[in-house]
């Protein structure tokens, strides 16, 4: 049926855009969960590093996705109103000073004799939170698409940036150092917190009368989702504590499966559930009275 | 002030699409792009069931989504309420695109000829390759506006001054002119009929209005 007298997938942001909220996501979680542990003495040199190169690789996917990649500094013309541009403008401290922060926890091995590197990972997890939240407003300020206006997206990507990124830094600091309980206990309650956030989502959806296919999709979505996002790492975390034998792995699959998890709910958002929704209009024409 | 609107009586409107055909034929642009379209649409469940044709395109809303969005500044909204793209400053991103409620922006990223892979006479004129990659739209004919105006003609009431589409208009469904002006054309008609905007309750107070009946 012709677009306006039904409803349309957006076909502007594809897999690319979605990786840029992964990227995003992942990373500056990755980033900020890094900077925690370094102030409890955890390892942050890995971990942090590859949190920045998340967040790269995801600015480069959104630069593969525009049309006029060699145009791109334009970006920054507009931090009045635009998310975007703010994301542009967050990124760059961002990257100096996660960049700084590696650099000063690599001098233990460097023996450079450079400051100690919390300051910067302070700044820089305090950039990440910023980061995180351009991207959810970019996501949340797309009035076309229910799916992503509806204002419940933002502590559903929030949360699931942030557990994203503890994921892949349970599985980066499993296999270096034994994780501290109290990571496994924010672990356990970020993905539990996710959960809610989607039924919360969900339901606001239901209510706001969105495209049938928005709502289809993303119920089709949902066991997969709560599944490998939630259920199996909610197991492997229990099991962890219940073993500790064993916990390396388990925590280290239970990290893999919460970032799993949240990379197939962005997929599925971006490039599945966005539906623009059909014209409606209050009242038929009454014709035959005009001449 | 001045705010340019556009009114469709859809009790007049056939969904011939000639005003889709003046605009491209204007506009040059690609096939699959069609910044003024006609929906066609069906009201009611059977038997009683209704056939609509609603004109559509850019809403030159007040509030336009697509232009706090834009990262790049090539959004713009002009003094008399048209909102514009400056394609030299467009990014491609397409954030304007999916904040648009109306569907009303398109993205090409290769050239596109409506009849092969070469472009023909017409579209060797009209088709502008800065056009590929950048989000395009609806500017209710802002040059034809301008040139009118510069010749002190009235937009909506001179045909040099008023959007190609209106002018193509078959049945007389579609009335241009400037709502802040309170003896215009458009005024005139909305202030004796019962009319409505799409998706208003979203905030962003389109300048597009649609005619159902009688006031």
């Amino acid at each position: 049926m012709q677009w306006g007298a039904a409803s349309r997938l957006q076909r502007f942001w594809d897999a690319r855009a979605a990786c840029n909220f992964i990227g995003g996501g992942t990373g500056s979680g990755l980033l900020f969960w890094a900077s925690i542990g370094l102030t409890s003495g955890l390892p942050y040199f890995p971990a942090a590093l590859i949190g920045l190169m998340f967040v790269a690789a995801g600015l480069f996917m959104v630069w593969l996705e525009i049309g006029k990649p060699w145009r791109a500094f334009n970006l920054f013309f507009r931090p009045q109103t635009s998310w975007m541009t703010r994301e542009g403008i967050v990124a760059l401290p961002l990257f100096a000073a996660g960049a700084i922060a590696v650099l000063f926890d690599a001098d233990a091995r460097l023996a450079l004799n450079l400051p100690s590197p919390v300051i910067p990972a302070t700044i820089a997890a305090a950039l990440c939170l910023a980061f995180l939240y351009c991207q959810l407003r970019i996501i949340q300020s797309s009035k076309g698409l229910p799916a992503w206006s509806e204002s419940r997206v933002v502590p559903l990507l929030g949360i699931s940036g942030l557990s994203e990124g503890l994921g892949i830094y349970l599985l980066v600091t499993a296999f270096l150092i034994t994780v501290p309980i109290f990571m496994q206990i924010i672990a356990l309650t970020l993905v539990i917190a996710r959960a809610l956030a989607w039924y919360a989502y969900l339901s606001a959806l239901a209510r706001s009368g969105v495209p049938e296919l928005t709502m289809a999709t993303l119920a089709d979505a949902s066991a997969v989702f709560l599944t490998i996002g939630h259920v199996l790492p909610v197991i492997f975390l229990v099991l962890g504590f219940i073993a500790p034998g064993v916990a390396t792995p388990l925590i280290a699959l239970a990290g893999i499966m919460a970032t799993l998890g949240g990379w197939f709910l962005k997929i599925k958002l971006v490039t599945k559930a966005a539906y623009i929704p059909k014209f409606t209009i209050p009242a038929a024409p009454v014709r035959g009275q005009t001449g | 002030m001045t705010r340019y609107v556009m009114v469709a009586d859809l009790r007049r409107c056939i969904g011939c699409q000639t005003c889709t055909a003046a605009c491209k034929m204007a506009n040059g642009t690609p096939p699959g792009v069609q910044w003024r379209r006609v929906v066609d649409m069906e009201m009611g469940v059977y038997p009683d069931v209704k056939r609509v044709f609603i004109p559509t395109g850019c809403q030159h809303c007040s509030e336009p989504p697509c232009l706090d969005v834009c990262p790049s500044g090539a959004t713009q909204k002009r003094e008399d309420g048209i909102v514009n793209i400056d394609y030299d400053l467009c990014i491609g991103c397409a954030s304007c695109a999916v904040a648009c409620p109306y569907g009303a922006r398109y993205m090409v990223h290769e050239e596109q000829f409506a009849y092969g892979d070469k472009p023909t006479e017409d579209e060797k004129v009209k088709q502008n390759p800065d056009n590929i990659g950048v989000a395009t739209k609806c500017n209710f004919c802002a040059d034809v506006i301008d040139e009118g105006i510069a010749r002190g003609l009235t937009p909506g009431i001179d045909p040099e001054a008023t959007p190609r589409c209106v002018n193509s208009c078959i049945s007389g469904a579609m009335t241009f002119g400037d709502i802040d002006d309170p003896d215009s054309n458009v005024n005139e008609l909305l202030q004796s009929s019962k009319h409505f905007r799409m998706k208003e309750e979203q905030g962003t107070c389109p300048g597009f209005y649609y005619i159902v009946d009688e006031a």
